[in-house]
This record gives structure tokens, sequence and C-alpha cells, in this order.
């Protein structure tokens, strides 16, 4: 089975990059793509039970206007018990800041930290 | 008046015996000199008074009885009436007038001269006693080795019944007045002497001649005491002087000073309340010296603050008096920094250091204060801390900046090369190849100039020192192939030898970033004269690896360069590819993990770089 993606970037080049990569490496065939926060946690919200629908992969970019990656996982505690579905993250973001990493490992749900670009080899290391 | 009236009265009036001449009521008619001195009175006041008025009043009965007996047994008695200090001896004169001498008991009744005589044989002090004609009777020890016995062939022994004068030859005159003086009867002393002994010396000395008296009451002589007080003196003085000093130190010190003190010590029974001692200390302890700094402090003049008490002194900031004085009473020696109002109204710093001084029952008696001014000392303080709050902040600002910067600018760089991956360079028509090229040679270099700023910016602050094994020639070799293209290209021949080398320890970023730099420049900077050779070797001394990247390239003027060569966008070459970071970068890295860089060049002859590491067991 291929793994539902969900990209959460305000760069729509970025979020282009990742589709064509994605399906260029036929990592997966339901690519659906939020250019901010809030967009994505409604996405999640009304498809909670839908497990044909929710995504196992989300890849969340951190810098953000309004709401950032952060404030998207902060959030995303309250909504994660109601979904039927384990979700991963991964934190996927042009940032090099040694403070963003440990930031992101710090979150129970981030399962790792992702440094653009989004690559081949990188997919092919993401178990699902 | 005849002659004899005269020469009666002259004699009575110089008589070495305390006489007065009464009525046969009692009435005082005459005194002599001896008994003004002895009963402390004089001749007027005395005059046409009871004899008995003279003494105690529970010496009056005796006195009377005593002057009566005379009266009725018509001079046939004599009576001797001894009252508290004196012995009075009656004589008739004539019919209507009477003699009464007087003589001062001698220190009990018992003070025979024998008993002096032991006293003085045994007296530590140096004393000695002589007879009416100044012949030793009997002296102390510390007389005979004063006036050195031993120089003379003499002993304690063996003086006795010598005479003073013929002994000692050179006494003065005015040493022979006096001893007459208290062989008259008088008592003569001086607590503080002095005179220039046979070897040029200035000695001190107290000394007393006094009278002693037989058991007839009569003087039988006189006693001599000296005491060499030399050392005592000229201690006193030292301390007298100290003092002065001490008195100068208070008076000009730039730290004011001041002493409090109450009318009486302070009494610090246990079980008396604290608050009470203090507010008594409050009450009671007012200053009574201070110098021209404390008053320079206060800007007050003297009147001001002379009487002042602690709490005075720190107005608006009783907590503060208070803390301090509960502390000196529980005998904690206190400095403190705080703040007081001037005479003017004005706030300085003060950092003070007080003292309590208490006697032996443990009562307070003084507080003893030593206060600096110090408010330019806080301003500077204060001055200095907004300083560095407002540089701190600025650097935040900075960092941040730095950090929005380098991760907004580096997101669009990583999609543009991420399209061009993408372009399909196939459909590339001719004329557009060689500005695709160039555009994709642009991002190339946007990409890396933009790293070594990331690098910058997110690394330069604190090592991140997660030490991985090191594989010398696996890591070299892995470096020379990601520039494997422009190594191939040139015709560049890499010899490496890490012979010298086994595993070690070190910081992945920071040694790939330093090597990376290295010998990018070394390929980079390579002469078009001749084919481009790069030698990279290294070897472990002591703790450090020190790393060798040596090429043949264009060189460096260092006589032109040097200073700056490690410098930021400091530029040597004028190439394509020359941005002026790579140097800067591998210094401060260098410089990170606390190590050393080297270089050594010529031009058109080539470059030698030599890295030192410190790198761990």
């Amino acid at each position: 089975m291929k793994p539902n993606v969900l990209i959460v970037d305000d760069d729509d080049v970025n979020n282009f990059l990742c589709r064509r990569i994605i399906s260029a490496t036929n990592f997966s065939d339901n690519v659906t793509t939020f250019i901010n926060a809030d967009m994505a946690l409604d996405y999640l919200e009304s498809n909670a039970s839908e497990i044909s629908v929710l995504p196992d992969i989300i890849f969340l970019d951190i810098n953000m206007p309004v709401k950032n990656g952060w404030d998207f996982l902060e959030e995303y505690k309250s909504v994660k018990p109601r979904l039927k579905k384990p979700i991963k993250i991964y934190m996927l973001s042009s940032s090099v800041y040694p403070d963003d990493i440990a930031k992101a490992n710090n979150y129970e749900d981030v399962t790792s930290y992702i440094s653009k670009p989004l690559s081949e080899s990188i997919l092919s290391n993401i178990e699902i | 008046m005849s002659d004899t009236f005269l020469d009666y009265s002259l004699l009575f009036e110089k008589a070495p015996v305390a006489m007065i001449i009464i009525s046969s009521e009692g009435l005082i008619l005459n005194t002599n000199r001896q008994a003004e001195s002895l009963l402390g009175i004089k001749k007027k006041d005395a005059l046409d008074k009871l004899l008995f008025t003279l003494f105690d009043v529970s010496d009056h009965e005796i006195i009377r009885k005593g002057i009566h007996s005379v009266k009725q047994e018509g001079g046939k008695k004599h009576p001797v009436c001894e009252v508290s200090k004196y012995k009075l001896s009656f004589s008739p004169l004539d019919d209507s007038s009477q003699i009464c001498y007087i003589q001062e008991l001698f220190e009990g009744k018992n003070n025979s001269q024998g008993n002096l005589e032991s006293f003085i044989q045994k007296s530590p002090n140096s004393v000695a006693m002589f007879d009416n004609s100044m012949n030793y009777i009997v002296c102390s020890k510390n007389w005979s080795l004063e006036w050195d016995f031993k120089s003379k062939g003499l002993n304690r022994k063996s003086i006795k019944g010598k005479n003073h004068y013929s002994i000692f030859s050179d006494v003065k005159e005015i040493w022979k007045i006096k001893h007459q003086l208290g062989l008259e009867g008088k008592t003569l002393e001086n607590n503080r002497d002095s005179f220039i002994d046979s070897n040029g010396n200035l000695v001190w000395l107290s000394w007393q001649i006094r009278p002693w008296y037989n058991e007839k009451g009569k003087v039988g002589g006189i006693l001599l005491f000296t005491d060499i007080i030399t050392e005592k003196v000229n201690m006193e003085i030292a301390l007298k002087k100290s003092e002065e000093m001490l008195n100068l130190f208070f008076l000009q010190s730039l730290d004011g000073f001041f002493i409090m003190e109450a009318e009486s010590p302070l009494k610090l029974n246990e079980g008396k309340n604290k608050k009470k001692a203090v507010d008594d200390v409050f009450n009671k302890f007012h200053i009574v010296k201070l110098n021209n700094a404390l008053l320079k402090q206060y800007e007050a003049g003297y009147d001001d603050m002379i009487g002042l008490s602690f709490n005075d002194l720190f107005k608006n900031n009783s907590k503060v008096a208070n803390g301090i004085i509960s502390d000196l009473l529980d005998k904690k020696q206190q400095i403190v920094i705080t703040k007081a109002d001037t005479f003017k109204s004005n706030q300085i710093w003060v950092e003070g250091d007080y003292i309590a001084l208490f006697n032996k029952e443990g009562d307070l008696t003084a507080i003893f204060g030593m206060q600096r001014d110090i408010t330019q000392r806080i301003q500077d303080e204060l001055d200095l801390k907004n300083l560095t709050e407002g540089l701190a902040k600025s650097n935040t600002e900075l960092k941040q900046f730095a950090y929005i910067t380098s991760h907004d600018l580096r997101a669009p760089v990583i999609n543009l090369r991420t399209l061009i991956s993408f372009y399909d360079r196939q459909l590339i028509h001719q004329n557009n190849k060689e500005v695709f090229n160039k555009i994709e040679e642009s991002v190339q270099r946007l990409d890396t100039t933009l790293n070594d700023l990331v690098d910058l910016v997110a690394f330069n602050e604190k090592p991140h020192y997660e030490a991985i094994q090191i594989d010398l020639k696996k890591y070299v070799d892995e470096i020379i192939s990601n520039i494997e293209q422009e190594v191939i290209q040139s015709g560049t021949i890499i010899k490496t030898d890490f012979s010298k080398v086994d595993l070690f320890y070190f910081s992945d970023k920071y040694l790939k970033s330093i090597l990376q730099n290295l010998i990018t420049n070394a390929v980079k900077y390579r002469s078009d004269k001749r084919q481009s050779k790069i030698d990279i070797s290294a070897e472990l001394s002591n703790n450090n690896i020190n790393i060798r990247v040596k090429d043949n390239g264009i060189g460096i003027d260092l006589n032109k360069y040097g200073d700056r060569l490690f410098g930021l966008y400091q530029k040597f070459h004028n190439g394509p590819n020359s941005k002026g970071l790579g140097l800067f970068i591998v210094k401060s890295h260098v410089e990170l993990v606390g190590g050393k860089i080297e270089v050594e060049s010529e031009v058109d002859v080539g470059s030698t770089f030599k890295v030192i590491l410190p790198i761990g067991k």
C-alpha cells in the first residue's frame, strides 16, 4: 500500500516540487497540499474518521505566516485523539538552525526532521 | 619686742613639727607652717576657732578632754591623745595658753622603724632609707642596682651607716636641698622627671622624698623612692604619636569616618528584647567625632552632623539602619552598600563598614563607622549593565535577522536548484543552452555562498561537539569525490598520506567544513603554468592532529595580504569562484574547536596551510 501524503507549506513552489518528486519516485498516488496550517487542521478534523482519506505521512514546514509548524503541532495534539489512523509527521524545512532541529526532536508527534529539498533518497528511507 | 621673741617666733614657724598654740579654752592662737601643711589648713582661717573643729567630729570629745586635763592639772600632766589619724600631745606654755604638738600616725600604729626597714628590704621598687645625716639605714635590691653599688665595691649590707653624699660625690646640689626639705618633714615628689645619664641618654624617672618618723614622733630621716620609667614614657610618647597619626588619618582620609558614643555604656542583658536594644542605640548613641570626608558625602556642615544618631544617617532607609545595628549587636561586623540622602536632598550610594565596640562587661561603648561614597561606581556599573543588556539585545536581534534572512533566502534557492534538476535539457533550444548553463552556474554559486553564510550564522556560537570516529583517509577521499568533476577537468593530481594517523574522534561538521574549504581552495587557485599538484598529509602530536594541505598554485603575497588573509570577504584573486568567505570560515571553525591555522605561501610557487586541531581521547 502506498501512503497518503499531506504537505503543509506556504511555499507553493516547494509543494509543486514535492509532488513532482513523489510522483516521479512513485512514492504515493495521493498527495494533498495546503499552504497554511489552519486549512490542513480543518482537513484532518473533517476527515477524522475517513481512514482512506486521512494521510499516513505529513510533511510539515516550520516557517509559515499566521500559524507556523510549531503552532500546527500544538493544535494537532487535540485533533490527534479523534483521528482513526496513526500519522507520521516529518518536519520539512529549509531551516538549518540547530535549535529548530533540536525542538523538532522534542515533539513526540514528530518522527524526524528533514532538511529541504525532499529527495529520492530521503523518500526511500521513509518506512511506511 | 625683744630679739628673743623674734627668735622664738621664727623657731616656732619653721619647726619641723606641727604645732598649734591654743588658749586654755581651746581657741587657736597661732599655727606653724608644718601644722598648716599637715592638716591642710590656712593660718588666717584657723585663728580664733576651737582646736577640735580642725578634726573629725568623732575626735572632738577626746581633744576637749586633753585640753581640759592640762588646764586642771596646772601643767603637771602632759596628756597625749590619739585621734583617727593623728597623735596630739599637749603641754602648757604659760597660765593662759598651751601648745599642742600634732604628729601624723604613720600608716597605722604598727609602723615602727623595724617594720619599715623590712618593708624596704623586700620592696620590688627602688627605695632607700636614710637617717637624719643621710647615712644609709637600708635599701632595696633595685636601689643597689640602679646606683651601681658594685662599682664602688659595696653591697646592700656594707652600705649600712655610710653617707650617701660621700659615696656618690656627684650628687647634685639641687638634690641635696630636696633631701634637706625631706628631713624638715616635707614630702616632695615628681612623677615625670628627666635627666641625662653619664652615657648621654635621656632617662625618665619618677621620684618621691618623704620623711619617716621615729617612736618619739620626730623625723628620723628620709625615704627615697625612685622609679626609672624611661621605657614607659617612651611608650607613652609613641602611643601619643600613633594616636596623633590615627587622628590625622581619621581627619584626612577620603573615606568618611564617624564615632558614636552614648553618655554611658549600653547594657545588653540577655532577655532584653532586641527591638528595644536597637531603639536604645538609635536614641542614645550620637556622633561625637567625624571627619570632613563624611561631611562632604552628606553635603553637610559640622553642626549639621555632630550629635546625629545612626538612623539619622539613613533617614529614608530605616530598614537598613535597623538591620545594621541589629547585626552589630549580634557582634557581626557589617559591610553594607546602601542608599542615603544628603543634606541637599541628593541621593548617594555608600559602602559602609561598621564596628561595634564593647567593654569587658559586654556593654556597647561605641560604634565606629567608615563610609565610602560609591555613587559613581554604582552609576558606572548600572551604565555597564545597561550597555551589556543593549548589546545582548541587539546581538540577539542581529542573530534573528541573520537566521531569518538565511532561511528565507535558502528556501527559494533550494527550489531553484531542484527546479533546474527537473528541467528537461533535451528540449532546450541550442540558442538557450548557454543561457541555461549560466543560470545553473549562478544558482550553484548562490547555493554555495548561502550555505557558507548559514554555516557562519547557525554554528558560530557554540561548538557542537558531537564527535564521530574519523578515518581520515576515507574522510578526505569523500571530500575529494564531491569535487571530482573540477579535479578531473583541471587535471589536478591529489596525493594523500595518512600513514602516521590512526582513527580519531572529531566534530564531523567542523572538520568537513575546514577540509572542504582548504582542498577546494587548493584546486581553485591552481596555476595555469604547470600541472596542479596537491599533497595532503597529517600527523599526530601530543593531543593534536596536524593536517597539511600543500599546493603548487598561484600563491598569495603574504607581505601584502598576510594580515587580511583570514578576514571576512577578503579576496586576493580575480576569479569567478572567489567569494572571499572560505578562509574566514576555516579560521573561525578552527578557532571554535580550539585549534590553530598556519600558512606559508610564495607567489607563483604555491601555498601550504596547516591546521592544528585538538582531538579528544
